[in-house]
């Protein structure tokens, strides 16, 4: 009878570990997953910033421009602003316009080697209170 | 008392898997939370930056619009555009073709019903171009009802795509118009002023 008992609670015990430790593995995969969706959320809210900041008007120039035009003049000088802002350290950030029919505009930073996460917005692009067109601005954001 | 230790560790240890559980669950669920947020943001930039494309963009930028004229000239008929913006296209239409009735659900007043039709098809090039890749969507440039020689009238304009279950946001501007001849045939400044206002207004949706 003590033998029956015994193994009927060991039994019982190696069962519940087994489930005990696939719950843990099961915690353990979802604060990994949890983990990278804060990252890739913070990468591409820090992507949407920096484009929305280009789109809003920048104010380099002293004159603040309508809102949704890109001059070519004000570009380099808010996207400094940008890089002088402390973020995590390592992030690389790529900024390009495009025209409606696919020549580059404008653009800032390295190439990207591989296909970083980036977010895109239609801008206008303007010079000199005129006008340019209508175009895409893109922007990239990866980690060394 | 060995039998009785052993189910209760046994409950024990399933107590405890049980709470790991809701706080996987937990976790998960915070995550999708998070995106959902960050996408209707991403739709309103999105949606913000459409808006001010079509105030900004010109027609010549999506292709050529021709059009005639609904009345005989000596002169040509057909006309092409290139350099008004988009705005100004929704705004003559407005001016050019409105519908009787408070809703404007009345049969069209047309005065060019295939400038109308143009500016319809024009609109679903550039909405199609500007997020139509990204989104499914909804736009509607409307007048609020205008009283002129005694009869309600009053501008609809809707142009939208193919479109998922969830709706992302919706964005409007206001664009005012220039007055417009009154019903006692004087330029009743104060009054079209006041009334005359073009709302576009443009909702994304999820694909």
């Amino acid at each position: 009878m003590s033998q029956i008992t015994l193994g009927e609670d060991l039994l019982s015990v190696v069962f519940a570990t087994a489930l005990l430790s696939v719950f843990i593995l099961t915690l353990a995969n979802s604060y990994e997953a949890h983990r990278e969706s804060v990252k890739f959320q913070e990468d591409f809210g820090f992507a949407l910033s920096v484009a929305e900041a280009l789109t809003n008007g920048a104010t380099c120039g002293g004159e603040k421009n309508e809102i949704g035009i890109i001059t070519c003049n004000d570009f380099g000088c808010e996207l400094q602003k940008f890089s002088e802002t402390p973020f995590d350290e390592g992030m690389i950030l790529r900024v390009e316009v495009k025209s409606s029919d696919g020549k580059t505009l404008l653009s800032y930073g390295p190439e990207p080697a591989d296909d970083p996460l980036s977010v895109e917005l239609p801008a206008v692009v303007g010079d000199e209170g005129e006008v340019r067109g209508l175009g895409d601005l893109t922007v990239w954001v990866w980690r060394e | 008392m060995k039998e009785n230790g052993g189910v209760g560790q046994t409950l024990d240890l399933l107590l405890f898997a049980s709470m790991v559980a809701l706080g996987s669950s937990a976790l998960i669920s915070m995550s999708f939370h998070d995106s959902d947020w960050l996408s209707q943001r991403y739709a309103t930039s999105v949606a913000r930056r459409a808006l001010v494309s079509l105030q900004w963009g010109t027609v010549g930028e999506i292709g050529e619009f021709s059009f005639h004229l609904s009345i005989e000239t000596i002169w040509k008929s057909e006309f092409v555009l290139k350099r008004k913006t988009f705005v100004q296209l929704i705004a003559e239409d407005a001016i050019l073709n409105p519908r009787p009735g408070p809703r404007g659900n009345g049969p069209i007043l047309s005065s060019n019903p295939e400038f109308d039709g143009k500016v319809r098809d024009f609109l679903k090039r550039a909405l199609d171009e500007l997020v139509g890749g990204r989104f499914g969507y909804r736009f509607v440039a409307e007048i609020a009802p205008v009283e002129r020689s005694g009869e309600v009238t009053n501008f609809e304009l809707v142009v939208e795509s193919d479109r998922g279950p969830e709706k992302l946001c919706s964005e409007s501007v206001s664009w005012p118009l220039p007055p417009v001849l009154t019903g006692a045939r004087e330029w009743d400044l104060k009054a079209s002023r006041s009334r005359l206002v073009l709302v576009m207004t443009l909702e994304l949706w999820s694909k």
